[in-house]
């Protein structure tokens, strides 16, 4: 690791009836760090993260933020450390505009007193969207009326990216962040990944696209049944390598 | 934290803004359809259709009888429709959270036997309105907890709270209505604003103004639209699903409450079997549905089932008109609703091409 890790998982362990979907997994995230977790179907990159994000309650284990202890039960108490996730499913309200998406969970209230009565703050809001998309250079002409469901399928990751990145302030996750989407779309993410940690935000990517991890992170987590079987600098690491590790050494060796 | 104690969660400062390069823009991919933009999408727009056939309803029943747009018919038409709309209005945002709620009318009942046995009982008019209103507010939290806190389906438990406090009216009346002779009590509902308007009729359009801005305006309405468009998606986006859940099934029998002090002052008594035998319920989801709101929540809005209350209300008042057997209503309302749904079947199968 280059940095200390600000983010320490111990002895994670999560099983859904007997199946063990992640088993004594120590997982640390050093500060400003590009992290990639890689793996096949089913060997627990996306649980061991979600316990982090406050999705998946852990069975067992301890996690540690900036050296202190937390108990990350709900998706709240996960952004309250400043920690955001992108799912892989989007997570974004198809039937709401782009300004309520970005600022869902934390409207922007009205003076007082309007505020009194639960009203927030719209003109403001969508004021903010403008900015934080353009910093972002994310073009979206309907930021407010028009509900994301109707926009593209960039578009829609884009909004997704944009609610993630805009506000976490220590660790942005990513859960298969450029799966469904183009060559030229992907490489845009890439791009916004690599500008994050500029700003000294640490990412966690969960990916199989091999080639954008290896171009992206400064490490690699393999896992394989729910087992943390490699974690390494990303360094000098080829694609062949970490496709042994994925499947399993032996495996790979039996069929070369 | 405000009023109503629905605060937000975590912090809501955004982190140190990313600075991105130009490239950056090609994340933006096909503008939108022309669907989404074009001047054709106004006929297709919920909001456009329904108001249109009831202009056109109103149009035909303008020439078809001399009296309907004759002012005092126009208030008797809304008159009729007050206590129903006062109930539907929140029971549409139930609906736009993605739930539904079986029990305003069996809260109507609750809320008139409450005034019944208060004014009896001597209190103040003012106290009895309050009374009535908490105790509707109370099935309303006991809904809410089963549904959002037990995680039980809406419709079943509403189902079942729907049974429980129609018993509940038949035994404390034992079966029989009773009448409620206090005049002042009946000022609520009986009487007449200047220019002849009917007070049910403002406090009909108070409560629709209430739930419109509600939906509008506040952070409930719009984590409302949010758990009615996805809950899980809203949850994991910080919105607190419970607290939403408690606060539309509370406020629609609050609201329903109120439709039932209104009901109980226009008529004069209060009947346990109008929850049991009446076609109020029926006409409250008619309205909600016929207004555009979608079943499958998320959608929707209180304007639409205002105009559709509205339009069912023409129906009959256009069936008294000219002399039909109050029979036909239900066979034209049915139709009305069968089109309607239709009507937005076609439109969501247009907007998506798959």
């Amino acid at each position: 690791m280059t940095s200390p890790a600000f983010v320490e998982m111990r002895g994670m362990v999560k099983h859904y009836g007997t199946i063990r979907a992640v088993e004594n997994v120590d997982l640390d995230i050093g500060q400003g760090e590009v992290l990639a977790i890689v793996g096949d179907n089913g060997a627990g990159k996306s649980t061991l993260v979600k316990m982090l994000a406050g999705a998946v309650h852990p069975d067992a284990g301890e996690i540690k933020v900036d050296g202190e202890p937390h108990r990350i039960r709900e998706p709240n108490d996960a952004r309250r450390l400043g920690i955001e996730t992108i799912y892989q499913d989007l997570a974004l309200l198809p039937n709401l505009d782009v300004t309520s998406n970005l600022f869902l969970g934390r409207e922007r209230m009205a003076e007082q007193p309007l505020r009194f009565l639960n009203v927030v703050a719209r003109r403001r809001m969508r004021a903010e969207t403008r900015e934080h998309l353009k910093e972002l250079s994310i073009t979206i002409p309907q930021i407010s009326g028009t509900p994301v469901g109707s926009l593209s399928g960039g578009q829609r990751q884009s909004v997704a990216i944009a609610r993630a990145i805009v506000w976490a302030s220590k660790l942005v996750i990513m859960d298969e962040p450029t799966a469904a989407l183009g060559v030229a779309q992907s490489q845009a993410v890439l791009d916004l990944v690599r500008r994050v940690r500029e700003r000294g935000t640490s990412v966690v990517i969960i990916s199989h696209i091999l080639p954008h991890v290896l171009e992206l992170a400064d490490r690699i987590v393999v896992m394989r049944h729910g087992v943390k079987v490699a974690d390494l600098p990303a360094e000098g690491v080829t694609q062949d390598t970490l496709i042994e590790l994925i499947v399993g050494y032996e495996k790979a060796r039996r069929s070369a | 934290m405000d009023a109503t104690g629905y605060g937000s969660a975590g912090s809501t400062e955004p982190a140190p803004p990313v600075v991105a390069g130009p490239d950056a823009a090609a994340v933006v991919a096909a503008p939108l359809s022309p669907w989404a933009t074009g001047w054709r999408s106004l006929l297709l727009r919920p909001e456009m259709g329904l108001p249109l056939i009831t202009l056109l309803f109103g149009v035909y029943l303008t020439f078809a009888s001399q009296y309907f747009l004759q002012y005092q018919n126009i208030l008797n038409i809304t008159e009729a429709v007050a206590v129903l709309g006062i109930a539907a209005s929140f029971a549409t945002v139930v609906v736009v959270s993605g739930g539904i709620d079986l029990t305003p009318v069996t809260v109507e009942v609750m809320a008139g036997i409450v005034c019944l046995h208060a004014l009896n009982a001597g209190v103040p008019v003012p106290f009895v309105v309050v009374l009535a209103l908490a105790a509707a507010a109370g099935i309303g939290l006991l809904n809410g907890l089963l549904i959002a806190v037990g995680r039980l389906n809406p419709f079943i438990v509403t189902l079942g709270t729907n049974f429980l406090f129609t018993g509940v009216a038949y035994v404390v009346t034992s079966g029989n209505a009773q009448l409620i002779p206090n005049h002042a009590f009946q000022q609520i509902g009986q009487s007449r604003l200047p220019w002849h308007i009917p007070t049910s009729t403002v406090l009909m359009l108070g409560t629709f103004a209430l739930a419109f801005l509600l939906l509008r305006f506040t952070r409930l309405g719009i984590h409302v639209y949010a758990v009615g468009g996805n809950e899980d998606a809203a949850r994991l986006s910080g919105v607190r699903v419970r607290s939403v859940k408690l606060w539309v099934y509370a406020l629609s029998a609050l609201a329903a409450g109120f439709a039932g002090v209104v009901q109980a002052s226009a008529g004069g008594s209060v009947a346990p079997y109008a929850a049991s035998s009446s076609n109020d319920l029926l006409y409250i989801l008619a309205a909600v549905i016929i207004g555009g709101t979608a079943l499958t929540g998320g959608r929707g809005g209180v304007i639409g089932t205002l105009v559709g209350l509205l339009l069912l209300g023409m129906i009959n008042n256009g069936l008294a008109l000219k002399s039909i057997s109050s029979f036909y209503q239900p066979v034209v309302t049915g139709i009305i609703l069968i089109v309607a749904i239709v009507l937005d079947e076609l439109r969501r199968r247009v907007r998506q091409p798959t």
